[in-house]
Parts: C-alpha cells; sequence; structure tokens
C-alpha cells in the first residue's frame, strides 16, 4: 500500500509560480495551503546537527490588523494572480518590535506563572484531555482588564512534549507557536496554541524564566524568526518540550480565535500555554 | 455538540449556523454553513461600495 500522504507531489509554490526547494506534499499532516506559500527555505540552528525547513506563508490570525495581515488580504483579494512583490512588501512589515510585551488584556495573567506542581505529558493530546471545557470557563466571565490575574484553573504548571508545526509573530511582541503531535502518531491530528511572550519590567517575579525562554526561542531560530505570517515547518516538524502556564483566552472565548487558517479546524481549545516558561527545541 | 476532531471539520469560529437537513432519500445530514469563502473573493462590503457608486 502507498503512502497515501505521499500521493500528490508538487514541486512549483501556486502562489508565486516559483520552483520549490524539494517537492512539497501537501496531503502530509499539519500542511499549510499551498497557495499560501510565498517562500521556502532552509535552515540550520547554530550548533545544531539538524537542518529544518521553512514554509512561509501569508496566513496570520484572521483578527489581525496589523499592516502586514492587511497587506496580505489587498494582495490576495481578487480574481487576477497577486503579484509578489506586493506579497512580499507585505511580508516585510514587522507586526512588532523589541521585546517588552505591548499588549493590554489579561496582562497580569499572561505575565505571571501560575502556583501549582507542574504536570507531565508526552502528547499534546493528553494534555488537552484534561482542560475545562468551553462552557465552563466562559461561565465564569473572567475580567479582560490589563489587571486581571490567573483565576484558579490557570494556576496550573504543565511540562510538555510535541512537535512545533507553525510559528507566526504577534503585535503585542508574543510569539504563537502551534504545537501538535507526533506526525506518525495514531489517531487525529491535534494543536494548541503556546505563547513564547513578550517580557515584563525586569522586577517581575516572572522576568527570568520569560527572559530565558524567548532567548532559547530566539537563538534556535537566529536570523529566521518568523513575522506576521506564520511559518510552517510541517515538512519536517521540529521536536520540542514545552513548559509553562495553562492561560484560558477569554479574549476569544467568543469571535475569532486564535491560529493558522489550516491547522485552525484541528486546534480544539482556545486554552493556550501562555507564557512558555521553558522551552528546548530541536 | 460538535465533534471539532472529526475529520474534514471547518474552523469551529467559522460556524454560524447549524442546520438539519433531510434529503428526498430521508437521509439527515447537518449542514454548518460557515464564514469561510475563497480567498480571492471580494469582501461583501467592498462589493457593498462598488454597487452604491454605480
Amino acid at each position: 500500500m502507498p503512502d497515501l500522504r505521499r500521493l500528490r507531489k508538487v514541486t512549483r509554490l501556486p502562489l508565486t509560480g516559483a520552483k520549490a526547494e524539494a517537492p512539497l506534499y501537501p496531503l502530509q499532516v499539519g500542511m499549510p495551503a499551498l497557495d499560501s506559500i510565498h517562500d521556502d527555505f532552509a535552515f540550520r540552528p547554530k550548533g545544531g546537527r539538524s537542518s529544518y525547513r521553512v514554509l512561509r506563508t501569508t496566513e496570520v490570525d484572521s483578527y489581525e490588523k496589523t499592516d502586514a495581515a492587511q497587506g496580505f488580504a489587498s494582495a490576495l483579494r481578487g480574481q487576477k494572480a497577486p503579484a509578489p512583490a506586493a506579497i512580499e512588501a507585505a511580508a516585510k512589515r514587522p507586526p512588532s518590535t523589541g521585546d517588552q510585551f505591548a499588549g493590554t488584556d489579561r496582562k497580569a495573567a499572561k505575565l505571571s506563572i501560575g502556583t501549582a506542581k507542574t504536570q507531565t505529558y508526552s502528547d499534546v493530546s493528553q494534555l488537552i484531555a484534561t482542560l475545562p471545557l468551553h462552557d465552563q470557563m466562559a461561565a465564569l466571565k473572567i475580567p479582560l482588564g490589563s489587571t486581571s490575574g490567573r483565576v484558579t484553573q490557570e494556576q496550573r504548571n504543565i511540562h510538555v512534549t510535541g512537535f512545533l508545526y507553525a510559528s507566526s509573530r504577534e503585535a503585542d511582541n508574543d510569539f504563537h507557536l502551534i504545537v501538535g503531535r507526533d506526525p506518525k502518531a495514531s489517531g487525529p491530528a491535534m494543536y494548541m496554541t503556546m505563547e513564547v511572550s513578550g517580557l515584563p519590567l525586569q522586577n517581575s517575579p516572572a522576568f527570568a524564566d520569560l527572559n530565558a525562554s524567548r532567548t532559547s526561542y530566539k537563538t534556535f531560530f537566529g536570523n529566521n524568526l518568523p513575522g506576521a505570517g506564520y511559518d510552517y515547518y510541517s515538512t519536517n516538524p521540529i521536536p520540542v518540550v514545552v513548559e509553562g502556564s495553562l492561560f484560558w483566552d477569554a479574549t476569544h472565548s467568543t469571535g475569532q480565535a486564535p491560529g493558522p487558517p489550516s491547522l485552525k479546524p484541528h486546534m480544539p481549545t482556545i486554552w493556550e500555554v501562555h507564557p512558555v516558561t521553558s522551552i528546548k527545541l530541536g | 455538540m460538535l465533534d471539532q476532531v472529526r475529520p474534514g471539520m471547518p474552523a469551529k469560529d467559522s460556524v454560524r449556523e447549524v442546520m438539519n437537513f433531510v434529503s428526498p432519500q430521508n437521509v439527515r445530514y447537518k449542514i454548518l454553513r460557515t464564514s469561510e469563502m475563497d480567498a480571492y473573493d471580494p469582501a461583501p462590503k467592498a462589493e457593498k461600495k462598488r454597487a452604491s457608486k454605480s
């Protein structure tokens, strides 16, 4: 029986017409829509043994209003083939700069670490299975203001082993990491958001852990950090071990949820690991 | 209740209406009406503006 995930091979990027660096298999687990890929390159982390392929896409969280997000939307809309220069220009617009956290919603919770003992999971689906249901969390009516701290359910700390499929940089200086299961695992693909946070003030109790995890993430990717559009690593998902606190994204409890459009149907929760307090990639 | 990890499901936050439908062969189906459209389609707002100008 042939591997059905390798049934179709694509050698050009449909969006730009450029030749792909290597064949792409759109049916492979965790792939972006082919027509969202505008760049394709490989990198080897400093001191690393493996190299990883990056599929740079026009996919953004659907609620984003950054210059880059609006640039992608306007370049893609219409019946004519989009101009590669317009896509490139949008991709170059940084959604944020620096390292300080620049958001306001639930800032106190996002920049704090839970108090409970760390629980360990060997698969993202095991972690997702333990999360309180959406309606239970919505009933808490968690305030969205900047001083809104962690509720009891968000005091949990976790250690989870998984694979990084995609990441992007957001307007508040957070990096969104889309972490999923082993691509060879049986059962459905499943992903959840884990956020390498923008930094709090240096006198914050969480500063040291958040700074260390952000440095670790940035060091791994070097000059290949994502911008506003999601970078996908799905051709060879990057092994990752994450520690952090669980956070329920009350801002998006109704309306559009975070996540890249190609993977969002497989993201069954708006629970996140936020902030990531430790990350080991590769 | 929708089973979101079922193959072929749309993003949960794109579903704006769930309808029951019975086919002429008397088979029951569920229709999930979504906000998803082809990426190249014009936004409905832009279309309205164009119409009002003409």
